[in-house]
């Protein structure tokens, strides 16, 4: 075959695809992404509402009852996923945990998505030395390690929730800023942005009516993704004791804990980090899946 | 002048075409027949959606897997329906050139111009690097690049549209293959660049003998370069036959309509040009009966329900077309 | 006021220069050279060149997209490279645009009604039932159903998808339109439905044109005077017989016998 028939091929393929009828399309309650999404949404009402159901507390102790496997019955005390070494009852704690972690992905990303989005719109709205500061300020944060600006945050305002949410942010607004910058840059060169300067709209209106609408889909999959990533983050911080207090359940802070158990105790370790490992699955396949909403040309036969 | 009487190189007989999607089978080509022998140009003449492209590479083997071909193809004389991967790549390999419609994008801008020329030769003759270098810029000076030399070792940013669809063409005819086909060769070039390459392709079929099959949607181009043309409108062929008698004495009412459109320079400005209501249809929606009975001013009844068959004209040319009422008795 | 004796656009010596190239060994791009063409109100003028001849560059500055080197523009006697503000807006109610790509003209986030509306919004012109049934009239005016109204780009084909781009250019009723090749992205059929609606909506609504394309068929049928354009410059203006039947520029000839006619030019190639 002709070395360059290949990329031919591919594109007459394509080309016919194209043309060719759209996908099929299963009912939308039954396709993994909202799926996935609904699955998210009861873990987190679940944990928010942590104090209403869970029957055990989960900071107490009860030394008596330490490293005692799952499903023991102690009494009238159900201790579904067992009980670390402090006596404390792991599944308490791992719906508890699970607030930090929900509540530091959503917080973390919607801050970082709206700081670094508006940053990204200014610098392709306006280009000249706001576009050069702006990119520049990116691609300087982009080369520091996270966890270098993490201790150094630490270090200056102590641990705690507010610290890990502005580290993170600090951390994940750039991505946002990037895409917004390039997806506003295609927009601006687009032939209906002509079209609206030429029927006289100008500033915000251009921006609000043109620019944004065409910005915010791809930032809300990336945000699915830097939710994701957020809370790896935040069990990563509280693992090295850079979260928040060790007494205050997240699932980081429970695999840190635990590890020093995981031959003898692994439930205390494995629990959280099933947990973690399965929001993060579910967040990445409701990102996948909006992504392919968003851009259906991209979409396969 | 074309030498049409060559032996036949491509002969499609009854072809279908179906793409097995996921809202189930789409029936897209129905029925081909063409052909077309050494020395001759066949053109294939639709607007988008016709399947011009998909019933040409289907011979080819160049579909999708979603394909499925029925019917015969034979290349010079012998069927290649239905053979194997290895068959067929030979086939497009040593025998078949295609240039296609964006020479942008069939050029590698990794590599200089020159490398990727003599890179055919290396692989499929086991030239040595340096003889399919010099056989590369004896390709370029066939097709007419000046400074033959200097170009192959430019990359492919540096050339100009109309150079780069040159070099397209240099690699399709690097192996001197009995068929070219050339997909839409001269849509994205300039009308005088596309004069130039329309040239390039007649000197090259003659010099080399090959058969052309030619892709356009540009009724300008289709006259100026083809024996014979054949006209496909919702995947069907609706007319076929000599150039000249399907362009001055068309039969079938889409491409009366069709040339009809054309805007005519010079006798004088029109006041509204002849037009055909309605938009073409894709492939996937393709009317029942005839494709284009709900746009044509000459549908009957029947041409709803019923596939109209391709029959000779009668006056014993060649000339065929598929019309359940066509204008005058079949002369 | 312009009258028929003075013209409604004027393009006085326009140049404009772009710096390409490397920092260090910058060089020169002249995209339009001293560029000079009338165009009197109700007449169309073509503009045809190929690709680099400067044609679109002329467009973007005609509809104050882009700012000249120098030279000047002048609308109904009036400089527009004067206008800001207050007086830019008006301006921008009396020319319109309409591209090449009818899907990059549309934003793919806005219904058909939200983007024919879109400057009767900007100019806030009509209540919501006003516009609505301005944009329903403008719909029936370029030939589809009001229907089309809630539907979105990607649900239109070509042809449709240029049929809204011209409605949205006749919203505030202009007098001028700028036309950057707006049927060369369409199938046959269709180039000539939206050339037999422009030729129809220039009579009904006394509209001047400026018509630009490489088809030189195209451009005659539509056009009273063509202006052919090479390298940035205009390198011959006359009125389309003139054109056609004598050209006297070695450009022009080259375009004109590249054009092929199916039947001064059937067998060409073979």
């Amino acid at each position: 075959m002709q070395p360059k028939m290949a990329i031919g091929n591919l594109l007459l393929g394509s080309k016919i695809a194209s043309k060719i009828a759209p996908n099929g399309k299963k009912s939308v309650f039954l396709q993994a992404g909202p799926v996935c999404l609904f699955l998210l949404a009861i873990a987190s009402f679940l944990s928010f509402t942590a104090n209403f159901w869970v029957s055990q507390d989960p900071g107490n102790q009860d030394l008596i009852s330490r490293l005692l496997p799952p499903f023991t019955k102690v009494d009238t005390l159900n201790y579904y996923f067992g009980t670390d070494q402090l006596g404390r009852d792991v599944f308490s704690r791992l719906i508890h945990g699970g607030k930090i972690s929900f509540a530091v992905g959503l917080i973390t990303a919607t801050f970082a998505m709206i700081i670094g989005g508006a940053l990204g719109l200014i610098a392709a709205y306006f280009r000249g030395w706001q576009e050069a500061i702006i990119l520049r300020v990116v691609d300087i944060q982009t080369a520091f390690p996270f966890l270098i600006v993490a201790i150094a945050i630490v270090s200056i305002v102590g641990s705690g929730l507010t610290t890990i949410i502005t580290t993170l942010v600090i951390w994940l607004w750039t991505p946002f800023a990037r895409l917004a910058h390039a997806k506003a840059l295609i927009v601006k060169e687009s032939e209906f942005y002509k079209a609206a300067i030429s029927s006289g709209r100008s500033g915000f209106g251009l921006v609000f009516q043109h620019i944004v609408p065409n910005v915010v889909g791809s930032m809300m999959v990336v945000w699915t993704f830097i939710v994701a990533q957020t809370i790896i983050a935040e069990s990563s911080m509280s693992y090295l004791g850079l979260g928040v207090p060790l007494s205050t359940p997240t699932w980081g802070s429970m695999l840190s804990e635990g590890r020093n158990y995981l031959e003898n105790a692994w439930w205390i370790a494995v629990f959280p980090a099933f947990a973690i490992m399965l929001t993060v699955f579910c967040v990445n396949v409701f990102g996948d899946w909006l992504s392919d909403r968003i851009d259906p040309q991209t979409k396969k036969i | 002048m074309s030498q049409n009487s060559g032996k036949p190189i491509v002969e499609v007989s009854n072809l279908d075409v179906f793409f097995n999607t996921t809202q189930g089978k789409l029936h897209a080509i129905r029925s081909a027949n063409w052909s077309v022998s050494q020395g001759e140009t066949l053109v294939i003449l639709g607007e988008s959606g016709a399947g011009k492209s998909v019933s040409v590479h289907a011979a080819t083997g160049l579909l999708p897997g979603t394909a499925e071909i029925t019917g015969s193809i034979k290349f010079e004389g012998e069927e290649i329906l239905g053979g194997s991967e290895e068959t067929l790549r030979q086939l497009r390999a040593e025998k078949i050139g295609v240039i296609f419609q964006d020479p942008l994008a069939s050029l590698d801008p990794c590599f200089k111009v020159g490398a990727q020329i003599a890179e055919i030769f290396t692989v499929h003759r086991g030239m040595s690097k340096s003889e399919a270098w010099a056989e590369a810029v004896k390709l370029l000076e066939s097709v007419q690049i000046p400074d033959p030399e200097r170009r192959a070792n430019q990359f492919s940013h540096q050339l100009s549209g109309g150079q780069r669809q040159r070099v397209v063409i240099a690699m399709a005819i690097a192996l001197s293959p009995t068929l070219l086909i050339a997909d839409e060769p001269t849509t994205a070039l300039d009308a005088s660049v596309q004069v130039a390459v329309l040239e390039l392709i007649k000197k090259l079929r003659n010099e080399r003998k090959m058969a052309v099959v030619l892709i356009t949607h540009n009724i300008g181009v289709a006259a100026s370069i083809a024996d014979r043309i054949a006209i496909m409108y919702g995947g069907r062929i609706v007319e076929i036959g000599d150039a000249k008698e399907v362009l001055q004495s068309p039969r079938h009412p889409y491409t009366q309509a069709l040339l009809a459109s054309m805007p005519k320079i010079g006798a004088g400005a029109s006041k509204r040009l002849v037009t055909i209501t309605g938009t073409p249809p894709s492939l996937a929606t393709i009317p029942g009966g005839c494709a284009f009975h709900s746009r044509c001013t000459r549908a009957i009844a029947k041409c709803s329900d019923v596939v109209p068959v391709i029959e000779l004209n009668k006056n014993g040319s060649l000339h065929s077309f598929a019309c359940h009422n066509p204008e005058g008795a079949n002369s | 006021m312009s009258n028929a004796s003075t013209p409604l656009v004027e393009a006085v010596d326009l140049i404009k220069d772009y710096k390409i190239g490397p920092r260090g060994s910058r060089t020169n791009l002249r995209a339009a050279d001293h560029v000079n063409f009338s165009i009197y109100r109700g007449k169309t003028l073509g503009v045809v060149g190929e690709s680099g001849s400067g044609k679109s560059t002329v467009a973007s500055i005609l509809a104050k997209l882009l700012a000249p080197t120098s030279g000047s523009i002048k609308f109904d006697g009036t400089d527009i490279a004067s206008l800001s503000g207050a007086s830019l807006k008006k301006f921008r109610r009396r020319i319109q645009t309409v591209f090449q790509d009818p899907f990059s003209s549309l934003n793919p986030k806005m219904t058909v009604f939200k983007s024919i509306s879109e400057p009767l919004d900007v100019h806030k012109v009509g209540n919501k039932k006003e516009r609505v049934a301005r944009v329903d009239e403008l719909l029936v005016m370029v030939g589809l159903e009001p229907s089309y109204a809630s539907r979105y780009p990607h649900q239109l084909s070509g042809g449709q998808a240029q049929r809204v781009s011209i409605a949205r250019a006749l919203a505030l009723q202009p007098e001028f339109i700028i036309l950057d090749e707006p049927i060369s992205s369409l199938d046959l059929s269709i180039q000539a439905q939206i050339l037999n609606l422009l030729k129809d909506l220039q009579q009904k609504f006394q509209l001047t044109y400026l018509f630009i394309g490489h088809d030189l068929g195209t451009v005659a049928f539509i056009s009273d005077d063509i202006a052919v354009m090479e390298s940035g410059k205009i390198v011959e203006t006359g009125t389309v017989e003139a054109i056609f039947s004598s050209p006297k520029h070695e450009y022009t000839k080259k375009l004109l016998s590249a054009v092929l006619d199916p039947t001064k030019d059937l067998g060409r190639f073979i």
